[in-house]
């Protein structure tokens, strides 16, 4: 095996993945940034929608591969199955260098100050690890604002009322609300509501030497054409890149991170392009692979120190696993109200993101992404034919005439929906697989019921003539694509895994970030906030580092 | 595809393998057969399936015109491996249905009469001892509903939807007309 | 050495030869079902070629033969039995390489010489050159994947496969050897060469001049229309009359737009913003005087020349006495500011003045 040398190696070349490497290597830590993907290429998937990251029917636009990407699915009764990224209930997220950055709908939303104070702000909750995060809003907030600028948010400043106190606007105006947008907006504002465009990681004008957004229809699910989305691959990982500092490696799967006898950690082991095992050695460790395969990373780095996993003597990696149950409710309308102008998504209000009576947190509202074609023959309300010659009429009429708002719902974390190893299940590359278990919290339905109620208000108060809710947030576990909450970060070094900064308590050397550190996933759509983390971790990197290790 | 993307080193394999070929040729003549996966007369009942599931009305053409069987055909060959067996076994039980209930092949059937059949078939009510495999009649169906909807409503290159016919039906656009913006970055300049 | 088995020698490789050459011969003669169309990938191609406008045209008139280009083509025949042989591959699996769709132009110019004169003279005979390596541009923006859409649908590759660096900042360069003098839109780009079409018939009795123009009208309600797009994305075409119509607005007000479906081509690549604002971003639609009007009204469709364009409607003198052509439009001049695509009367008229005029 060939060994080679680094500061640092950054494990996922995603949100937080490329914000590291460049914060990094910018200031002269030299950085192998690991990528199981390749880096993606816009012209294999052209506006197709069975190749789509949102509907993969055929393939995956950006990855993993099927066949060689199991993952176990563990039934409530215990049965075990096998499930391809194909699957929803695999919680699929795209492997490519950027990941979901590349083909997200780049909604850009700072967590309000309650969605990192629940516990002190709901109080315990039963059934539910629920607390507060360990770091607050305004220790974020310049994080926040370095995320908006250096990658790129349009949007408007204040026309949110519910935000919480922000010291500088967006580097782009917002976008238009389109025609579903405009109605919605008067809806809502005529319910005594605060509607306003949604902050997107997405150029309304040029930015950075990339152009302005088109609308191309085929948004959400898809890479750019006109590379006017702004994601870590055409953002950071570039400037990284230059530096001369990082090194990108794509088709690296990582198996382990490798530890020394002292506990610190020492490297990883990987399989190259070619299925090659390597080693690389470096001094410390960045995980920021996502919720469940940071945590698969960690579970699968034993040792005799760590015989249950990496940094898990306590027991709470692969825990507390979350994601975003979707709720809403949709209308038919008498005109045409889809312009299928790309993203689709526009308007969104914050009232029901915290102090709603009766539950605990809430969750933004937002007019829809494109439902394309296939997908729209899918959603049919409550009763209508799935096939056939009414089928056929419902989806040339009501194409552009269904419209909803549906959102985000705060889901309560559970100690036992969680990731684990699979006893046997083996990758392609003979390494142990994730397997999901566990519930959902059953207060998740009840929150969603009312989010679902208050959107149905909205619709109907815009004119729709039919409408129904559709509510979320029962079975298990959560994850999906806004998978979160595995390796908590805490004060307390018995119930959290990583500290406010994402330094392991039982590891000096190994840090994480992404959705996995998050203590609850919010009301909102994470990425920009996993964004924030990693500018805050990597800033406690590069201020305490002395050259080869840490000052302390 | 390249059909000219052969190494130098492979030159002189493929002047033998050529050649070879070329005496070959009688076996490349068997007839043309359209079908990857489906036998002629599984096509033509699924045809008619998918017909059924999406038809011809007075908004335009249905699965038959945009070719929705010939992606099925080629999605059970390349990607629904899991699939097969279901179609492979399935399709004869829906036509010992029709035969029992009707007296004929599914695709011989009044319009009207196909349909009530697959309306029993999706709540799994087509007889017991003429279906007679342990395929779900009603998971079946929906598998065929997905698929049908995936080869109309989804993009040509995967073998339906001809023309972009749905997206014609539906006033969709396609290609999208939707120019590049950099005429406006010139003014802003 | 011995004579005879010399002379043997000699004799059985003439023959040889002769049973060979004679053999690719007839092979090259021979009815394309026996020959490059027995194998059944090629054979949906057949059948469309069988109903096109090209039916009586010989395969290997526009795909060449394995002699046709030296070393080159016997590469290129070689390949495809081969793939034959090693790949399972089905007819929309395979596509002309973009080599392949230059070289055929040239075969189209054995038959098509004024048709590749006149697009050798306007500005889609633009090479990759041309488009990729403007300066104005590349400063401004980073080019990307979507380029190709329009500009080399048929490139084999991704945009970072043909230009570098790919920054705003330059020098910029070609990469990709030998492209910069190739051509970004050929005639494939609007033309399906195997698109099934009736050929143009003799008028049934020239008895009746009139009766010609109604049989011909009917003939050609129906035909395809010559044209389509290429489209890149799905590595197929969609026939002019297939394409989407453009549903185009002045401000709020919904344009007419010609019923020529050849105008649905043009509109791809010379399209609008999305909200399809007509004279917006590359889009050239006719808004004001000249609303409802084709591209081609006034373009001829291969040089997209239009001298001359005015005098097929407009009698040299307008309304207010002043001469077509030399009125103060962008057709006059180039710096007017009433650009002929969407110039109106009120441009020049003041409104009110109209309105009683016409009162």
């Amino acid at each position: 095996m060939k060994k080679k040398q680094y500061n640092a190696v950054v494990i996922g070349a995603g949100a937080s993945g490329g914000i590291i490497a460049k914060e990094l290597s910018v200031a002269g830590i030299s950085v192998a940034l690991m990528e199981r993907g390749d880096w993606p290429i816009y012209d294999k998937h052209i506006n197709d929608e069975l190749i789509s990251q949102r509907t993969s029917v055929l393939a995956s636009v950006s990855g993993p591969e099927w066949e060689k990407n199991p993952r176990v699915y563990v039934h409530p009764d215990g049965r075990r199955e096998t499930v391809l990224p194909n699957d929803g209930r695999y919680s699929p997220l795209a492997a490519c260098v950027g990941s979901g950055t590349v083909t997200y709908g780049a909604m850009a939303w700072r967590y309000l100050r309650e969605d990192f104070r629940l516990k002190s702000t709901y109080g315990p909750v039963e059934g539910s690890t629920l607390d507060d995060w360990p770091v607050s809003y305004d220790e974020l907030e310049p994080c926040y604002e370095k995320a908006e600028w250096e990658i790129g948010v349009s949007g408007e400043a204040g026309a949110n009322p519910f935000e919480a106190p922000r010291k500088k606007g967006y580097p782009m105006p917002p976008f238009e609300p389109g025609r579903d947008g405009e109605v919605f907006t008067a809806a809502a504002k005529r319910l005594g509501l605060h509607p306003f465009p949604i902050p997107m990681l997405r150029n309304s004008i040029p930015y950075s030497g990339r152009p302005g957004c088109i609308r191309n229809r085929t948004c959400v699910g898809f890479q750019c054409p006109v590379d006017a989305k702004n994601g870590s691959q055409n953002t950071v990982i570039p400037v990284a890149l230059t530096t001369g500092n990082c090194d990108l490696y794509t088709n690296s799967k990582v198996a382990e991170i490798l530890t020394q006898s002292s506990g610190s950690v020492k490297g990883i082991r990987y399989f190259d392009e070619n299925d090659r095992e390597q080693i690389i050695e470096s001094d410390i460790v960045v995980v920021t692979a996502s919720a469940t395969e940071s945590a698969r990373l960690l579970l699968n780095s034993t040792s005799n120190l760590f015989p249950n996993g990496l940094a898990n003597n306590n027991d709470w990696v692969g825990r507390n696993l979350q994601g975003h149950a979707y709720t809403g409710a949709f209308g038919l309308f008498e005109e045409d109200l889809k312009e299928f102008a790309g993203p689709g998504a526009t308007i969104g209000l914050s009232d029901f993101n915290h102090h709603n009576p009766g539950i605990i947190g809430g969750g933004v509202l937002c007019n829809e992404f494109n439902r394309l074609p296939y997908a729209f023959s899918q959603t049919r309300p409550p009763g209508e034919p799935r096939w056939g010659k009414s089928h056929k009429e419902f989806q040339i009429k009501y194409l552009k005439r269904m419209v909803g708002l549906h959102g985000p719902i705060q889901e309560m974390p559970v100690f036992d929906s969680r990731v684990t190893i699979d006893p046997e299940l083996r990758d392609h590359w003979g390494i142990p697989v994730v397997a999901l278990s566990g519930n959902r919290h059953p207060l998740d339905h009840e929150h969603c019921k009312f989010l679902s109620a208050r959107a149905e208000e909205i619709v109907k108060e815009a004119g729709a003539f039919r409408t129904w809710q559709t509510v979320g947030g029962r079975g298990g576990p959560s994850g999906h694509q806004h998978q979160c909450g595995t390796i908590r970060m805490g004060n307390d070094p018995k119930t959290s895994v990583v500290n406010k900064f994402g330094q392991a308590h039982e590891v000096d050397n190994l840090f994480v970030s992404d959705g996995s550190v998050f203590v609850s996933g919010g009301g909102f759509n994470p990425v920009l906030t996993i964004m924030a983390v990693a500018y805050h971790t990597s800033g406690y990197i590069v201020k305490n580092w002395n050259g080869s290790k840490f000052k302390s | 595809m390249k059909l000219t993307d052969t190494s130098r080193r492979e030159f002189l394999k493929t002047g033998i393998l050529g050649i070879g070929s070329v005496m070959m040729l009688p076996s490349c003549m068997k007839n043309y057969t359209p079908w990857q996966f489906f036998t002629e007369e599984e096509a033509i009942c699924m045809a008619a399936i998918c017909e059924q599931i999406i038809p011809t009305d007075d908004h335009g053409p249905g699965a038959t015109y945009a070719g929705v069987i010939f992606y099925i055909d080629k999605q059970l060959d390349e990607v629904f491996t899991w699939d097969r067996d279901k179609y492979r076994r399935g399709i004869p039980a829906i036509q010992r249905c029709a035969v029992k209930l009707h007296g004929s092949k599914f695709e011989a059937l009044e319009f009207s009469t196909q349909t009530d059949m697959l309306e029993s078939m999706e709540s799994g009510k087509l007889p017991a001892e003429a279906w007679n495999c342990d395929i779900n009649q009603g998971n079946l169906f929906s598998t065929m509903v997905q698929h049908t909807m995936q080869g109309f409503y989804g993009s040509p290159r995967h073998g339906g939807n001809k023309n972009y016919i749905s997206y014609r039906l539906m006033n969709l656009d396609y290609p999208y007309i939707v120019g590049q913006n950099r005429y406006r970055h010139l003014k802003a300049q | 050495m011995n004579n005879r088995i010399f002379f043997a020698i000699t004799l059985v490789v003439i023959i040889a030869i002769a049973v060979s050459l004679s053999g690719y011969a007839a092979w090259n003669a021979a009815n394309p079902e026996k020959t490059c169309a027995s194998c059944h990938e090629i054979n949906p191609s057949l059948e469309m070629w069988q109903i096109s406008s090209h039916r009586d045209i010989n395969c290997k008139e526009c795909h060449g033969t394995a002699m046709s280009n030296g070393f080159h083509s016997i590469k290129e025949k070689t390949g495809m039995v081969f793939t034959h042989i090693r790949e399972k591959k089905l007819n929309s699996d395979i596509r002309l390489t973009e080599t392949q769709v230059i070289e055929t132009m040239d075969r189209c110019a054995n038959c098509h010489q004024e048709e590749q004169k006149k697009w050798k003279s306007g500005g889609h005979a633009a090479a990759y050159a041309d488009i990729f390596l403007n300066k104005a541009h590349n400063n401004m923006e980073r080019p990307y994947w979507d380029c190709f859409r329009c500009h080399g649908m048929h490139y084999e590759g991704n945009i970072y496969d043909l230009i570098e660096p790919v920054s705003t900042r330059g020098p910029w360069q070609i990469i990709d050897e030998g492209k910069e003098n190739d051509p970004v839109m050929t005639c494939m780009s609007c033309h399906e060469i195997h698109a099934g079409n009736d050929t143009r018939k003799a008028a049934s009795s020239l008895e009746d001049p009139k009766a010609i123009f109604y049989e011909r009208k009917e003939a050609n309600a129906n035909r395809n229309p010559k044209a389509g797009l290429y489209i890149r994305a799905d590595e197929m075409y969609l026939r002019a009359d297939h394409l989407p119509v453009p549903e185009m607005y002045d401000g709020e007000r919904k344009l007419k737009i010609t019923p020529n479906p050849l105008q649905s081509v043009c509109v791809q690549c010379h399209s609008p913003n999305w909200q399809h604002q007509a004279g917006t971003e590359d889009d050239r639609t006719p808004s004001g005087v000249h609303e409802g009007l084709a591209c081609m009204a006034c373009h001829e469709t291969h040089s997209n020349d239009a001298t001359n364009s005015c005098t097929k409607c407009h009698p040299v003198i307008s309304n207010c006495g002043l001469d077509h052509e030399t009125m103060n439009t962008s057709y006059f001049d180039p710096e007017s500011p009433n650009n002929i695509h969407h110039v109106k009367c009120t441009d020049c008229h003041d409104e009110e003045d109209l309105l009683r005029n016409n009162n």
